[in-house]
């Protein structure tokens, strides 16, 4: 029994650290954090950062297995709604920045002038379809 | 009148807070001659006529005309870069509330992201149904999803992040700069090249002496 629950562990502990590796490795690859730390010109942080990315990280899973009671009611889901929105929404632009969508589409069509209106729509875009998967259910 | 040879090593990037930006601000100069190599520090490249702060791309030949102008028998051996773009940034009182309120709010952005996106894996992945699925057929008895699994799980992802980055608070693991460092280095230098082959040269609100 004590070796059975052994090899639960080990599996346990193998796959949180390989996973947690790729997916944070795919998000720092992808540049967000580097991104937001440039434009509020605090990239002398960049370890603080990291450091909050593993908490942030440990507490979500957490949160996802042991369904801890978290405090703060509506205002807490504003600031959750809030931020992680924000996160999405530059980990999408940051994605599509590192496969060259926006270059490569506007020197297909031969984009001369807008470019900015582009990026504008993109984030309207965004928006209207995050209301309408959350106004209609799509979640299925 | 002399013939020196002077040596320059430019920064791809470098940030003056002076409105008079001289060639010794800028970067690495030598000369066998140390007279000439004082003037040649001294040598004004630009005056800064921006209020508040703008960025300015200069090319090495730039340099070679305000040294040539000094002393046309001088020569110039360029050891960097040869397109460089100087950031004027004004002298300001730095306030202590605003550059923290800006850190807490990257903050925020990086921990609640995280725990969305671990989160938003964890269901796609469907990794509770995963380890109860496991926990059966090692175990042979139902899971109730507090078991080992899930623990080590919770342990192992923080322990898998923090090697990968390579540190944790002030404890670092090695002297190699953590991949977020790294990235950040890359994504300045990729801002640079953009501003570098974007300039027209001709800015406006400077004058090349």
């Amino acid at each position: 029994m004590f070796i059975k629950q052994l090899i639960l562990a080990a599996v346990g502990l193998a796959a949180g650290g390989i996973i947690s590796a790729g997916v944070f490795a795919f998000i720092t690859i992808i540049g967000l954090v580097p991104r937001l730390a440039a434009r509020t010109k605090t990239a002398k942080h960049v370890r603080l950062y990291e450091d909050i990315i593993v908490l942030g990280a440990t507490a979500g899973n957490l949160t996802f297995f042991y369904h801890f009671p978290i405090f703060g009611g509506a205002v807490m889901g504003v600031v959750f709604g809030l931020f992680s929105g924000i996160f999405v929404g530059c980990l999408i632009m940051s994605l599509a920045e590192t496969l060259d969508t926006v270059p490569t589409i506007s020197r297909r069509i031969k984009l001369a002038v807008g470019l900015q209106y582009i990026i504008l729509s993109i984030g309207l875009g965004k928006c209207v379809g995050s209301l309408l998967y959350f106004w209609y259910g799509m979640a299925g | 009148m002399s013939s020196a040879t002077v040596y320059i090593k430019m920064e791809q990037n470098i940030e003056v807070h002076e409105r008079d930006v001289t060639l010794g601000q800028l970067g690495e100069i030598r000369s066998d001659d140390k007279a000439v190599e004082n003037q040649v520090k001294s040598l004004k490249l630009m005056t800064v006529h921006a209020e508040k702060f703008n960025r300015y791309v200069f090319s090495i030949m730039d340099v070679v005309k305000v040294i040539q102008g000094l002393d046309p028998k001088i020569t110039v051996t360029n050891m960097g870069e040869t397109d460089f773009i100087v950031d004027y940034q004004k002298p300001k009182k730095h306030s202590k509330a605003i550059d923290w309120s800006k850190t807490v709010f990257v903050c925020l952005i990086t921990f609640i992201g995280s725990a969305f996106a671990i989160m938003t894996f964890n269901n796609d992945g469907d990794v509770s149904k995963l380890f109860t699925e496991f926990y059966m057929l090692i175990m042979g008895v139902e899971s109730d999803g507090f078991t080992v699994i899930e623990a080590a799980y919770s342990i192992g992802l923080p322990l898998g992040i923090i090697l990968f980055f390579n540190h944790f608070s002030k404890k670092a693991f090695s002297t190699d700069p953590t991949p977020m460092e790294v990235q950040m280095r890359i994504y300045e230098e990729e801002v640079d090249k953009a501003l570098i082959k974007d300039a027209g040269r001709k800015e406006s609100g400077i004058d090349v002496h």
